[in-house]
């Protein structure tokens, strides 16, 4: 270690290598985040809290899918797939068998994480876009499976599944203000784990598995137990997720399940920023918020009453272009470049420049 | 103590015969070099080594008992065995410190954990593991690159953090493919002191695949020479590279001249 002193006045001060650390990363700044959360529902009215429960099925979907491609590297078309199954499996122990909502919510995870070894352990010889050719086979299968098993699942009719939590003390509505408290408790919950995640011996075999595999093979890392954990987990948290959703929506049906939902959780990492937890959180947010926000747009453009699918989906595929054009790290990404540049700020030597795009998937 | 014993070791990609049933060994705590022309079979070696390729035949016996061609791949470093690569297999767009960690993976156990939990330690994000890092940094001199992200900083520095990858999981036998590939004269130089200081160090047995003979002349104990799969000769440095078989494979046959 180089070391260094300096005196000052009669003090010698001794320096090291160590102590010129370039960032320690902050961290409390989340404490004031948690409160503003529980403190949100006061502000806004009824159908904004129900947008938010919606934001947070989102999060914790985006965050388990984060797990998966941004921290794993496995490209995946199949979260949709691991939500059905989420949903499907909450509805049938929770309705059918009359489990109790704990149980089922745990149950619903752990089916999801099994029936992803289906694709997981195959994972070890797929890779990138071949994997999430695979995974969308997966979504296939699961959307015809809950079609063909008509007794179980109702089919197209739809599954109707209980809007009410009861916890015990309280019973907890999914159309209410008080269900935001619970479920934002379980998206805190599955932030603080996977930023936990990230920075153990865990996620750093996952990142190490994303950016090379021989190398991670070499250091130690077991790569099909590593790639079918990495599955495991985004599939548990995916399948939690998407037994909320199924008891915020009320009705699921296949139809709820299908391709695009993949896609969308995977267009929420792009915007928001592959590989980083909060990129996901705030990715989530905003393609869910997107919809509401070119509504209220149309409202004040054009005259009431206008057709909008088509301006919709217009601006949505406009902004994902102008995502992967000019910011391909997603808003963390600008977020990094902003900070840094402000951190010495009259000093540049550079513009704020490009991040480099990320090559996540060799 | 023989720390690596290779019977007759064969391995053929289709026609091409990459090593062709060589037989050498190893003593604990030597610098052991392997050299040869390209496609010689050196890297092969490595590679079967670290279960990376699988051998038609022969063994690999490690500290005189363990089968390493018994063992999975991500086995070897639990067992003592790091490497670094030719080309760099890095990981790009971590940071060097995450780099270096990596390279913890296969000691830290569960167990360890615990024993070293604290409420402290969490609070202030200061943990083992970064202790450990820390420690490599600090003997390959490269403390201050901690935070940068590793694509950021120059090629030789690269190659230290890859070396302090294959370090960190405390290695008994550290296999080095060509460390001064593409380095100038004094990062060379510095390379060759930190092997020497490794052994001093940690106890480590080298094995060196390299090209540049003066840093092999240097630092080797023992020079194996390659060629095509075969072992030409194995010997103390000033012996073998007086021999006239070798001089033939890396300066050209006489007649030619």
């Amino acid at each position: 270690m180089r070391t260094f002193t300096i005196k000052l006045g009669k003090k010698r001060i001794r320096f090291s290598d160590r102590m010129i650390k370039e960032e320690e990363e902050k961290r409390w700044w989340i404490l004031p985040l948690i409160v503003l959360t529980y403190l949100l529902p006061l502000f806004v009215g009824e159908y904004t809290v129900y947008l938010l429960n919606l934001v947070a099925v989102a999060i914790i979907g985006a965050v388990s899918l984060d797990i998966l491609c941004g921290f794993c590297g496995q490209l995946s078309l199949g979260h949709a797939a691991f939500f059905a199954i989420g949903a499907y499996s909450y509805g049938i122990f929770h309705m059918t068998f009359h489990f109790g909502y704990f149980l089922s919510f745990i149950l619903a995870g752990f089916f999801g994480a099994l029936l992803s070894l289906l694709i997981g352990i195959p994972s070890l010889r797929l890779k990138g876009l071949y994997l999430a050719i695979a995974t969308m086979g997966f979504t296939f299968i699961i959307e015809d499976a809950i079609r063909f098993f008509k007794e179980w699942t109702h089919g197209v009719e739809g599954f109707r599944v209980s809007r009410i939590i009861d916890l015990g003390f309280i019973k907890l509505h999914s159309g209410k203000p008080e269900f935001y408290y619970f479920i934002y408790t379980i998206v805190i919950l599955v932030v603080i784990f996977s930023r936990f995640l990230l920075h153990s011996k865990l996620g750093r075999a996952f990142t190490s598995i994303r950016d090379s595999d021989v190398a991670a093979e070499v250091s130690g890392v077991n790569l099909l137990l590593y790639k079918v954990l990495a599955f495991a987990i985004s599939s548990f948290i995916a399948s939690i997720a998407g037994a909320f959703m199924a008891v915020i929506i009320g009705t699921i049906s296949p139809e709820d399940f299908n391709i695009f939902l993949s896609i969308n959780y995977l267009v929420m990492l792009v915007i928001g920023g592959m590989g980083t937890v909060y990129g996901a959180v705030i990715g989530a947010i905003f393609i869910t918020f997107l919809p509401e926000w070119i509504t209220a747009l149309r409202d004040a453009l054009l005259p009431p009453g206008t057709e909008i699918s088509v301006l919709q989906f217009l601006i949505y595929g406009l902004i994902i272009l102008i995502f992967i054009v000019f910011e391909p790290n997603g808003f963390y990404g600008r977020w990094l470049v902003i900070k840094n540049y402000f951190k010495k700020f009259p000093f540049n030597e550079k513009r704020i420049g490009r991040v480099a795009w990320i090559l996540r998937w060799r | 103590m023989k720390i690596l014993e290779v019977e007759d070791l064969f391995i053929a990609f289709r026609g091409l015969v990459a090593l062709n049933g060589i037989s050498f060994s190893v003593n604990e705590g030597e610098i052991f070099g392997l050299v040869g022309t390209n496609g010689s079979g050196k890297s092969t070696f490595f590679n079967c080594v670290n279960r990376l390729y699988k051998p038609q035949r022969g063994k690999i016996i490690y500290k005189e008992k363990i089968n390493l061609l018994k063992n999975p791949s991500y086995k070897i470093p639990e067992l003592g065995i790091a490497r670094t690569f030719q080309n760099l297999e890095l990981f790009h767009y971590t940071r060097v410190l995450d780099n270096i960690m990596v390279g913890l993976h296969p000691r830290l156990k569960i167990r360890r954990f615990f024993k070293d939990f604290s409420i402290k330690g969490l609070i202030k994000s200061w943990n083992w593991d970064k202790d450990e890092a820390f420690k490599i940094l600090d003997f390959l001199g490269i403390t201050r690159f901690h935070a940068r992200l590793v694509s950021d900083l120059p090629y030789g520095i690269q190659k230290l953090i890859e070396l302090g990858r294959a370090l960190a999981a405390r290695p008994k036998l550290l296999l080095l493919d060509e460390p001064s590939a593409g380095m100038n004269d004094q990062e060379t130089r510095e390379i060759a002191r930190l092997i020497k200081a490794m052994r001093e160090e940690y106890g480590i047995t080298v094995l060196l695949v390299e090209h540049d003979m003066n840093l092999v002349q240097s630092i080797c104990d023992t020079l194996c020479v390659l060629d095509s799969g075969n072992i030409i000769k194995i010997g103390k440095p000033d012996e073998v590279t007086k021999d006239p078989q070798v001089i033939n494979i890396f300066l050209g046959e006489e007649d030619n001249a």
